[in-house]
């Protein structure tokens, strides 16, 4: 088989593969332009901007949607804060527990999120904080914190060692050093991983189903909601496509201002 | 040691250092006076930068102190002591500028700013890159990035400058230039500096002392002349020089010496002219020696060296300031350095080889050690 | 970094330490220590005894029920990493040779379905899907259908949205595999007559493999457990792992028993990697053995 042959077979299925995986994202815009009552294809009644103005103004998914960036921000915070130190000591000390804290880290990020999500749910309802807004940050910073440890790992190796080094023979305290010269250097890894964090809490499915309880719905809860009551609710996948634009362009925008496809 | 109170500019006393079961230092001792430029000169994995690290305080040995200027500064943290790093891949602030590096430890001392812009000035001047204070560090080449390092760690002037083997990362061409300027920026300044490198060249032409280390342990602590001409055992022998000094067995029995790789034998007294004048050897114990002739030392047709058969050529390199003969002896190959361009000899020809009177030197054929003395 | 200072890497993972042990390995524990304990119906609090009854209840009075659904959830799960797996590796093997802006474009791309979230995605998926969707709506209207495929509420529909919500899980790690292979290994096997489909599968996929069968193992595992795809793409009617886990923990509110049914797969698997490591190692020391006495006869 010829080279140019093999490599154009491959283009295709590639590029079919690539069609299926976004096939959903795809759809997602279509209906959300859909002038029609329910979703029906084809569309009989063209496009419209009905249901995103639906959406808009949907005191439901507005309310959710405060939750969620609420709740999102502040476990991103957290995660962050939690997240910078300990990839900084397990790069840059050698200490007892240096492995457990680093395989926990990952751990909790590779173990099923049902599973997780059932534990808090048992373990919240002991305590009697299901439903409670403090609960789910909490939990929410746990999801972030191996995506930030992960990518300052990553940054820090990008690092040369040497250069804190450097800085502590010339005088600086291993405080000033930290701030004058590691985090300039890790900040675009620490900014990029802060949006994941971010984007992963937000989105999150799973364990908001298990744990918000009725106050204090996120969006996607209320997505999901909404789901099960009517069917398919052309409100929610406006919304959906809204969100989904924002993560695209804010993605754009870090690619071009931090290259983060590198760290991946 | 314990002796007078000179007043060493560094001293270290028992330096031990282990990574896991890897004994890397074992019981370093060194003292060094102010001024002087000492090299640490090595293999790859000897302990000379994990001693300089000890040095610099970015590891701590397991045992032993480190007395910079009569101050016991074993525990002391790396920013509390008085020391310029040069590193081998130079760490440069990547996000700072030139100006920005070089001023950085002045800025930690709180520095006015004036005279932080006076000493960089300086400082920069000094390793000739005057001007070049507002270029970022990416926009440097190699050879500028080094001398940027070099500035930023003399510009506090520091009671030690250390460099972790500074001329690693550059080419062959520049290395030889750079090492001229170091070797002139430290006498310059009279600064006590420790550096570190594998390539005996930067040694044997920078150091006022060369400190040659294998496995941990000093071989030899002396002079780059010294080193050269008194090896202290066969490694250091082996290790200095370029080509490689020949190595030829010696088994002495009786009155007699056989050098069997190259089928020789002959009485003591035709052999010991051979050695050193200087090392004094009037007699030998029977056993297995090793004699070592630099290949300079090894002449073709010599009139009043030791005759030492037969060889044949090999192979014939021509430098253009030297020419440099490969050839077999008996069972031995051999290494020959004449000087300048020779065409007229071929391979494939035979030759008698002769050693130079007093020039080899000889050693213990178990220990290594150099042979001195009456016995 | 050398301080003086011994607890200073201990200060640094403090805030991340205590997150994780007290909503992380104390919820787990809680839910172990549950799973053998005694549910009493009406409260959220169980008994504190031990009891083997929430295991005896799941893998033998209602066993053919429960092991019914792991039997499924397996079976679903293994279809759609096998398809997920097979289609990643031409897809990153294409975007491991672009450079530049082209690259950095796909991978953004591949980046927003994982980050996207499981609910978008499902709910692309229905409107692909449904009865009235766009893949019935075209099959129709090109006559190649007279009454619409049933996806939704069906097995089909479940493994298509788990095929394609691990794919990027499953294309990433593999475009990073790929581009830390030597460039020159292909040219080389070019240069002594390799064809492309040839080089592509002598020497691109053997040396990338560990790492595919990594991510596919991942894969198999988020399969396994995943909750919104079978849920919504189900209708209710695809029992699976995630969805029971659900039912169980919310709706049923059996905590002793929901911990036993989460746990049963999790101890499988702990179990499985344990005799997994250990066939590995006896396999190493086989070799190793070989090798010495290979050594012996040879000298």
């Amino acid at each position: 088989m010829s080279e140019k042959a093999g490599r154009r077979i491959f283009a295709v299925i590639s590029f079919l593969v690539l069609l299926f995986t976004m096939a959903p994202i795809l759809m997602l815009f279509l209906g959300a332009f859909s002038a029609d009552n329910f979703f029906t294809f084809p569309l009989r009644n063209g496009l419209s901007l009905r249901w995103f103005k639906a959406f808009l103004s949907s005191r439901e998914f507005a309310a959710s949607l405060r939750v969620s960036i609420t709740v999102s921000l502040s476990a991103t915070v957290i995660g962050l804060c939690a997240g910078v130190p300990t990839a900084f000591a397990i790069k840059r000390f050698s200490f007892r527990g240096r492995d457990t804290i680093n395989t926990m880290v990952m751990a909790s990020m590779t173990l099923p999120r049902v599973i997780w999500a059932i534990a808090l749910l048992q373990f919240y309802s002991t305590l009697h904080i299901l439903g409670s807004y403090t609960g789910l940050i909490l939990a929410h910073s746990l999801l972030v914190i191996p995506y930030v440890v992960r990518m300052v790992l990553s940054s820090l190796s990008f690092i040369n060692a040497d250069v804190e080094n450097a800085a502590l023979s010339l005088g600086a305290t291993p405080v000033k050093t930290f701030f004058k010269i590691t985090m300039p250097l890790i900040a675009p890894g620490v900014i990029v991983s802060g949006f994941f964090g971010f984007v992963v809490s937000f989105t999150d499915s799973v364990v908001a189903v298990f744990i918000s309880g009725v106050r204090n719905i996120t969006f996607p809860v209320r997505i999901y909601a909404e789901q099960r009551g009517q069917g398919l609710d052309l409100e929610a996948v406006a919304g959906s496509a809204i969100i989904i634009l924002v993560i695209i362009v804010a993605e754009m925008v870090g690619e071009k201002l931090f290259k983060w496809s590198r760290f991946i | 040691m314990g002796s007078a109170h000179e007043n060493y500019a560094l001293e270290l006393r028992g330096i031990e250092k282990s990574f896991g079961s890897n004994r890397v230092l074992r019981n370093v001792d060194l003292t060094i006076g102010e001024g002087e430029f000492i090299v640490l000169l090595g293999p790859s994995g000897c302990g000379k930068t994990t001693l300089l690290r000890a040095v610099s305080g970015l590891l701590e040995p397991d045992a032993g102190k480190v007395i910079l200027r009569g101050r016991d500064i074993t525990r002391l943290p790396t920013n509390k002591r008085d020391m310029g790093i040069v590193f081998q891949s130079y760490a440069l602030f990547p996000h700072m500028t030139v100006k920005e590096n070089v001023a950085f430890g002045l800025k930690m001392r709180k520095t006015p700013q004036q005279e932080i812009d006076q000493k960089v000035e300086e400082g920069l001047r000094r390793v000739h890159l005057e001007g070049y204070g507002p270029r970022k560090i990416t926009q440097m080449s190699g050879g500028q990035q080094q001398r940027v390092a070099l500035a930023r760690a003399l510009v506090l002037n520091p009671s030690l400058l250390l460099m972790d083997e500074p001329l690693s990362n550059l080419d062959a061409k520049l290395r030889a230039s750079v090492r001229v300027e170091i070797a002139q920026i430290q006498r310059q300044l009279g600064i006590t500096t420790i550096m570190v490198t594998h390539d005996q060249v930067e040694a044997m032409t920078m150091a006022d002392r060369i400190i040659l280390l294998n496995e941990g342990v000093v071989q030899q602590d002396a002079r780059p002349v010294d080193i050269y001409e008194r090896p202290a055992n066969q490694f250091v022998a082996g290790f200095v020089g370029s080509p490689s000094i020949n190595f030829i067995m010696v088994e002495k029995k009786g009155g007699r010496v056989r050098l069997p790789e190259l089928g020789l034998e002959l009485p003591l007294e035709q052999f010991l002219p051979v050695l050193k004048p200087e090392d004094g050897i009037t007699g030998l114990d029977d056993g297995q020696y090793v004699l070592g002739m630099r290949p300079e030392h090894v002449e073709i047709d010599g009139g009043d060296g030791m005759a030492a058969g037969e060889a044949q050529i090999q192979y014939v390199e021509r430098l253009g300031s030297e020419t440099l003969i490969h050839a077999v002896g008996g069972e031995k190959e051999l290494v020959l350095l004449l000087p300048g361009l020779i065409t007229s000899i071929k391979s494939r020809t035979n030759i008698t080889l002769s050693f130079r009177r007093g020039r080899g030197h000889l050693f213990h054929g178990e220990s290594g050690i150099r042979v001195t003395g009456q016995l | 970094m050398n301080t003086t200072k011994k607890w200073i890497p201990y200060l640094l993972i403090s805030l991340s330490a205590v997150l994780l042990l007290v909503f992380f390995l104390i919820p787990f524990g809680q839910l172990v220590l549950y799973s053998f304990w005694e549910n009493v119906p009406g409260s959220n609090i169980p008994k504190v005894t031990f009891t083997l009854e929430n295991y005896y209840h799941l893998l033998v009075e209602e066993g053919p029920y429960y092991l019914k659904i792991y039997g499924t959830t397996l079976r679903l799960a293994a279809i759609a990493t096998a398809v997920t797996f097979c289609v990643s590796y031409p897809l990153a093997w294409y975007i491991s040779q672009l450079k530049g802006m082209a690259k950095s474009f796909l991978i953004i791309l591949m980046m927003l379905p994982m980050i996207g979230g499981a609910m978008i995605q499902t709910l692309g998926w229905i409107i692909m899907l449904s009865p009235i969707g766009v893949v019935n709506g075209l099959l129709t209207s090109l006559h190649l259908i007279d009454t619409p495929i049933r996806f939704l509420g069906a097995e089909s529909g479940v493994v298509i949205g788990l095929i394609q919500s691990y794919i990027p899980m499953m294309v990433l790690p593999l475009v990073t595999a790929m581009g830390s292979l030597d460039p020159n290994l292909d040219s080389a096997a070019r240069s002594l007559g390799a064809g492309f489909f040839t080089s592509f599968f002598r020497i691109t996929v053997p040396l990338t493999l560990p790492g595919a069968l990594a991510g596919g193992v991942l894969v198999f595992l988020a399969n396994l457990t995943s909750f919104v795809t079978p849920n919504l793409l189900g209708q209710g009617k695809i029992p699976v792992f995630g969805t029971v886990a659900y039912t169980q923990g919310i709706e049923v509110m059996n905590y002793p028993f929901a911990s036993a049914f989460a746990l049963f797969p999790m101890a499988i698997l702990v179990v499985g990697m344990i005799v997994y490591k250990w066939i590995l190692s006896r396999m190493r020391r086989a070799r190793q053995a070989g090798a010495e006495t290979e050594g012996r006869l040879a000298a």
